[in-house]
Order: C-alpha cells, then sequence, then structure tokens
C-alpha cells in the first residue's frame, strides 16, 4: 500500500517537473480558462481585460469590453485603481515579453491571471467577441428625430460620426 | 391590440416565486398576518374598511357567508387600497401610479394632440397612472401569480426599446435576480418600484476606467464605462440617453479637444433605427486620441431624461462619474 502512494507521489513531482521544464504557462503564472472568465464576467465585479495582441487583431474582434493596451508593457500606462486584470496575450507569446507584462501590471496594483489558450479557447467555450467601434456624435451636425421609441414621438438630436 | 414580440417565461424564476409565495400563503393560513395586508380576522387587528359603517353592517349580519370559507372577502368592488393599504401606499410613490399625471408626459401629450394611444401603457385603466389591475388583471381574488418579467412586457418591452431583451443576456439574468431585484428591493413583495428618478438610485450604478497606450504615433486615452444596471444602458426608452463628455485640457488650462459620445437610441430617415445603448455587464470602451498639447483629460458620465441635445434643459438630468487624470506622465522627458 505505501509502496503505491510513494510511486503516485514520484509520478506527481515527475509530472510538476515536466510542466514546468516545457515553459507551461500555467506553471509560471496564474492563469483562468475561459470557461471560468465567462463566470467571473457574469458577478458583480468582474475583472478588466487587457489585450496585448496589438492593434490589427483588437481591431478584428475581440472580447467585448477589452482594452487595447498595445503591444509594448512600457507603454501602457493602468488606471490608478487596481483591481483584476485578465491578460489576453497573442498565441505563442515569448515568456520575456509576458514577464514585462506582469510585472508592469503588477506594479500598478493589478492582480494578474492569463487567458488560458487566448482568443481561440475563448471563442470554442462559446464566448462572444465584439469589434470595438469608437463613434462620438459631433456637435452641432443636423438635427435629426429621437423618437422616443414605444412612446412614438420625435425629438431633435444628433448624428453619429 | 399591440402586439409584442419575444414574450418568454421564466420557469426558475416565476417558480421561485411560487415557492415564495407558498411559503406566504402557508404562513397566512397558520394564522401569521402577512405582512402590509390587514386580514379580515376575528380579534387582533381591526381591518381598515370596518370604519366604512356598511361593511360594519354587512359583517354584523351575515359574517360567514360574506367569506365563504375562501379567505377573501366578498367585496370585489371596494378599491383595492382599503384592504390593501401597504401595497397602495407603496405604490404610490412610484413614478408609474401617475404616469398620465406627470408633467412631462402632458406637455407632450397635448403637443401631439392628445393620442389616445398613450394610455395604452400610461394608464390602460385610464386614472391617473398604471392601476393594480393593470398588473394584476381584472379577474379578482384568489388573482394569478403574475410571471417575471412576462407581466412588465407589454409596457417595457416595445419596437425602440430594449429593457427586456437586454435583461434577457445579461449578468444578472444569469445570476438569477429579476426585475424586482432591483426595482423592488427588500422583502415581501413591497410595491415601492423605484427607478432613476429615484434619489438615490442613479449612485454608484456607473464606473470609469481610464488607462492610456503611448505608441510613436501619439498617445491615446482608453476608456471604459461599465454600468451595474441588469439591463443596457439606459434603461426605458429612446428619450433616455447617457452622454460621456472628455475634454483636453493644456498647461494655462484652455480647452484644446473636445468629444460627446451619446449612448441611447438614435432615428434617422435613412438609416432608421440604430440601437446604441451601454450593454450590461461587459461594459464599453471608448478611446480618445490625445492632443499634443493636453496636460490633464476630464471624462463625465451624464444620465439625461429627455429626448434631444445636450442644449436641452433637463432639470433630473445626473451626474454619473466625474473623473479628472493630469497627464503628468508625458511631462517626463
Ligand atoms: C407593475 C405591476 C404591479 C402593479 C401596478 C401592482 N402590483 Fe401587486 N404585485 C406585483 C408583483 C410582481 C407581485 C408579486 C408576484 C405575485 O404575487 O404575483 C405583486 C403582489 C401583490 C400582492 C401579494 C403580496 C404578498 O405579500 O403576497 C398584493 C396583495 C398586491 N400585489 C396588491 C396590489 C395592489 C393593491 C396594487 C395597486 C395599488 C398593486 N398590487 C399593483 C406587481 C404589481
Ligand atoms: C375587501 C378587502 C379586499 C379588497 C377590496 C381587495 N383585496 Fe386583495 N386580498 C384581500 C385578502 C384578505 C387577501 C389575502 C388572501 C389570503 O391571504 O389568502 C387578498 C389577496 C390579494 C392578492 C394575492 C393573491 C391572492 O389572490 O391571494 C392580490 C394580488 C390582491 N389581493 C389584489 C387585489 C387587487 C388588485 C384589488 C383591487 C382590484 C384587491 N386585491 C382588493 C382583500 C381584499
Ligand atoms: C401598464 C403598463 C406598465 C406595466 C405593465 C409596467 N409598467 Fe413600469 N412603467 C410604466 C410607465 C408608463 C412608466 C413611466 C412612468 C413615468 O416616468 O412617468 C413606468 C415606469 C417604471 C419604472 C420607473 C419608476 C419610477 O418611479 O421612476 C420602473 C422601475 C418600472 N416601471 C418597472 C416595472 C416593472 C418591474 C414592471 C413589471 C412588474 C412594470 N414596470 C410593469 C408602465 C408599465
Ligand atoms: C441588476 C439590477 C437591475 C435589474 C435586474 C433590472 N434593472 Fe431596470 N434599471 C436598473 C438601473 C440601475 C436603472 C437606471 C439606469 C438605466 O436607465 O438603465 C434601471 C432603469 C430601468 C428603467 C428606466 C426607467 C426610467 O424611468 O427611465 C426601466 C423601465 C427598467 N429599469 C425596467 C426594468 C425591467 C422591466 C426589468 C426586468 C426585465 C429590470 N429593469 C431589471 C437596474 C436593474
Ligand atoms: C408601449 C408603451 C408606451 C406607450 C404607447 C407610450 N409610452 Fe410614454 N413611456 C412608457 C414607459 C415605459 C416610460 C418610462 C420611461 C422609460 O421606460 O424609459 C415612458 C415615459 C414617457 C415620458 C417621460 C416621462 C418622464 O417623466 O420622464 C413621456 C414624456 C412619455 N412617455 C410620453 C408619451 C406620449 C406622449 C405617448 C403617446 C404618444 C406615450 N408616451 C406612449 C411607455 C409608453
Amino acid at each position: 500500500m505505501q509502496e503505491r502512494n510513494l510511486v503516485r507521489f514520484l509520478i506527481l513531482i515527475g509530472v510538476l517537473l515536466a510542466l514546468l521544464g516545457s515553459g507551461d504557462v500555467s506553471a509560471r503564472w496564474p492563469t483562468v480558462s475561459a470557461q471560468q472568465l465567462r463566470a467571473w464576467l457574469d458577478a458583480i465585479d468582474p475583472p478588466l481585460i487587457l489585450d496585448v495582441r496589438g492593434r490589427a487583431d483588437y481591431r478584428a474582434g475581440t472580447i467585448a469590453g477589452a482594452l487595447d493596451g498595445g503591444m509594448d508593457p512600457r507603454g501602457y500606462l493602468a488606471d490608478g485603481n487596481g483591481g483584476r486584470l485578465v491578460l489576453l496575450l497573442p498565441e505563442g507569446a515569448d515568456e520575456r515579453v509576458t514577464d514585462a507584462w506582469f510585472a508592469r501590471l503588477a506594479n500598478a496594483g493589478h492582480r494578474v491571471w492569463i487567458l488560458e489558450g487566448g482568443l481561440a479557447a475563448w471563442i470554442e467555450a462559446g464566448g462572444t467577441t465584439e469589434v470595438p467601434e469608437f463613434s462620438y456624435t459631433r456637435p452641432g451636425s443636423v438635427p435629426f428625430l429621437i423618437p422616443r421609441g414605444l412612446c412614438e414621438g420625435g425629438e431633435p438630436s444628433q448624428v453619429f460620426d | 391590440m399591440m402586439s409584442f414580440p419575444g414574450l418568454v417565461n421564466y420557469p426558475g424564476i416565476v417558480w421561485k416565486r411560487a415557492c415564495h409565495l407558498l411559503q406566504r400563503v402557508s404562513a397566512a393560513r397558520e394564522g401569521r398576518p402577512r405582512k402590509g395586508l390587514r386580514r379580515p380576522s376575528a380579534g387582533g387587528n381591526t381591518p381598515a374598511y370596518m370604519v366604512t359603517p356598511l361593511l360594519v353592517a354587512v359583517l354584523f349580519i351575515a359574517p360567514l357567508p360574506a367569506w365563504g370559507g375562501t379567505g377573501y372577502p366578498g367585496d370585489e368592488t371596494a378599491p383595492c387600497g382599503d384592504c390593501h393599504p401597504r401595497q397602495q401606499a407603496e405604490f404610490q410613490r412610484s413614478h408609474m401610479a401617475m404616469a398620465a399625471r406627470a408633467p412631462a408626459f402632458l406637455e407632450e401629450w397635448r403637443r401631439k394632440g392628445r393620442p389616445d394611444t398613450c394610455f395604452a401603457c400610461h394608464a390602460p385603466s385610464r386614472g391617473a397612472g398604471v392601476a393594480c389591475t393593470d398588473c394584476h388583471g381584472t379577474a379578482g381574488h384568489p388573482y394569478p401569480r403574475l410571471s417575471l418579467p412576462a407581466v412588465c412586457a407589454p409596457c417595457h418591452d416595445a419596437p425602440g426599446e430594449l429593457t427586456l431583451r437586454s435583461f434577457r443576456d445579461s449578468p444578472a439574468a444569469r445570476r438569477g435576480e429579476d426585475c424586482l431585484s432591483c426595482h423592488l428591493p427588500g422583502e415581501g413583495f413591497s410595491h415601492d418600484f423605484r427607478g432613476p428618478k429615484r434619489r438615490g438610485f442613479l449612485q454608484g450604478i456607473a464606473t470609469l476606467t481610464i488607462a492610456f497606450r503611448r505608441e510613436p504615433a501619439g498617445d491615446t486615452a482608453l476608456l471604459r464605462i461599465r454600468h451595474r444596471a441588469g439591463h443596457a444602458l439606459p434603461g426605458g426608452t429612446t428619450g433616455r440617453a447617457v452622454w460621456l463628455l472628455v475634454e483636453q485640457r493644456d498647461a494655462g488650462g484652455r480647452v484644446v479637444a473636445e468629444r460627446q459620445y451619446r449612448f441611447g437610441w438614435l432615428h434617422s430617415s435613412t438609416a432608421g433605427w440604430r440601437e446604441n445603448s451601454l450593454p450590461p455587464g461587459v461594459g464599453k470602451v471608448v478611446e480618445v486620441p490625445l492632443h499634443e498639447a493636453a496636460g490633464v483629460i476630464r471624462a463625465k458620465l451624464i444620465y439625461r431624461f429627455r429626448a434631444g441635445g445636450l442644449d436641452r434643459a433637463d432639470p433630473d438630468q445626473r451626474v454619473l462619474v466625474d473623473e479628472t487624470r493630469p497627464l503628468a506622465f508625458r511631462t517626463v522627458p
């Protein structure tokens, strides 16, 4: 009996070592699965999602509500309020880059997790993506109608840019 | 009759309420009075309508047939408030009870030539506003249990409005909350329906995250708006809107750049309806390029009740968030 337990223990150690050796993300940095992230986003106080895959990828579709942090950790200045943050890394992200992001965000007071499997895992888990859009209203533009909707009325207002 | 698409019952929620109600009914059967309800029982507290001499006489002459063993009073024509004073008093505090007497409503109604159609929602029973029977029906006691949010849908879910639709796909619904969790907080089916006009209701419902991205091409402010409503913000009709005003000033305090964002519904004769409200949960991100001379950025989120532009006076308007950030990182060599 005791021998079997010892064997199990050794196997466990072996597996852990193998994971560390392979540079697997989950062994070095805290991670969150796509499924878990979906649950987090339904909570009263969800984490901030920071997309650091770069402009083109961000614009092509990202997790709704994610910020585009750029690709250089030194160029990102966090909101001073800290809080939980989930990092959306590019596929096959470099370890040094990941370390740099972690240091940068931890220094800004964030508790950081990496999204396991990135956007692909998110989509596979049934998560939706969104193409960000930043249109704004030009003041004084030609007035047109904003009806009251269900009240079926009409009020002048402004145009989308 | 109008038809309202997408009416859906929520078995889970109905069931939850049903259990709740069953517990309450059995509590009443065990002789414990239901909160706020004056039961016509012998002894204990005196029913409100006893003061009416007619009813006193009826009770005196034929007490038993009047109740018929059902537990309900015989007089279905008496005003609901006679026996349900708590619900009556609480409901009076809600704007729903006066929806056809509100100055804003009357003004618009008169301007449009007093159309009858308005009352389909503002006062279906032609009183001062929404009445007890508009939700509970006219079947009389025992009233059927209401299922949420279906009972709210006829008036709160219509073309150009998406309170219910966005609620169905919200974190609040997935957490098992319903309309009453936020609009009727407290125990025992209070009827004090609260909305954004109630003092303090909008307090802390929205938060703004402000971060920055520096790139060779220039600096950008990243703004994320998040809110706690169980549906899109603003909930309700197109007239309501949330505005984000972003202002950049230079070292001398002069405004060097300004932007306005309006969240709500829009309509144009060419493009038709366009929905641009803030979704529940995840929030909305806005990027603002920083002016090269800007030394400070200020972002203000405003909730407005009146349709139309910012220049239109709105006495009820509320500032949800007002944040200022110095751009100190730009002056560092
Ligand atoms: C906007 C819709 C609405 C209106 C208007 C409304 N109620 Fe209700 N009422 C509800 C809901 C929802 C419940 C809880 C679910 C149920 O009992 O079906 C409820 C429950 C009740 C109950 C049972 C309470 C309990 O403790 O079990 C009574 C009695 C009642 N309402 C009386 C009234 C009276 C009297 C009025 C008018 C002053 C009124 N209601 C107006 C929605 C409404
Ligand atoms: C003469 C008194 C009286 C009047 C008038 C009255 N009710 Fe009631 N109502 C009661 C009593 C008593 C109960 C509680 C029955 C129980 O606990 O089993 C009740 C229960 C209810 C309930 C809970 C569901 C049910 O039927 O048990 C609703 C909803 C309700 N009343 C709505 C109304 C509305 C709406 C009106 C006006 C149209 C009204 N009542 C008028 C005495 C009255
Ligand atoms: C018969 C139509 C009708 C039904 C049914 C109805 N409402 Fe309303 N409701 C209105 C109208 C009209 C207003 C606008 C009142 C105003 O601002 O003058 C309103 C306003 C409100 C407000 C804002 C109240 C305030 O004091 O600012 C809330 C919250 C609300 N409704 C929730 C609900 C919920 C929850 C339900 C379902 C249980 C419901 N309503 C059912 C017509 C209705
Ligand atoms: C998690 C909390 C929450 C839930 C659940 C919720 N609401 Fe709201 N509701 C709010 C908040 C906060 C506001 C004010 C900001 C806004 O307009 O969205 C609001 C606003 C509204 C308004 C606008 C009233 C006005 O006078 O402009 C209506 C109507 C409304 N809710 C109806 C509903 C209905 C119907 C449901 C159920 C389908 C519901 N709400 C579920 C929090 C909630
Ligand atoms: C389909 C239902 C419905 C119809 C029909 C309707 N309304 Fe409304 N109205 C509402 C609801 C619900 C609100 C509460 C605010 C919200 O949900 O945004 C409201 C709010 C309003 C307000 C704002 C009240 C305030 O205090 O801010 C005005 C004004 C108004 N309605 C006017 C009208 C007029 C005029 C008509 C007829 C041309 C009309 N409504 C027809 C449902 C309706």
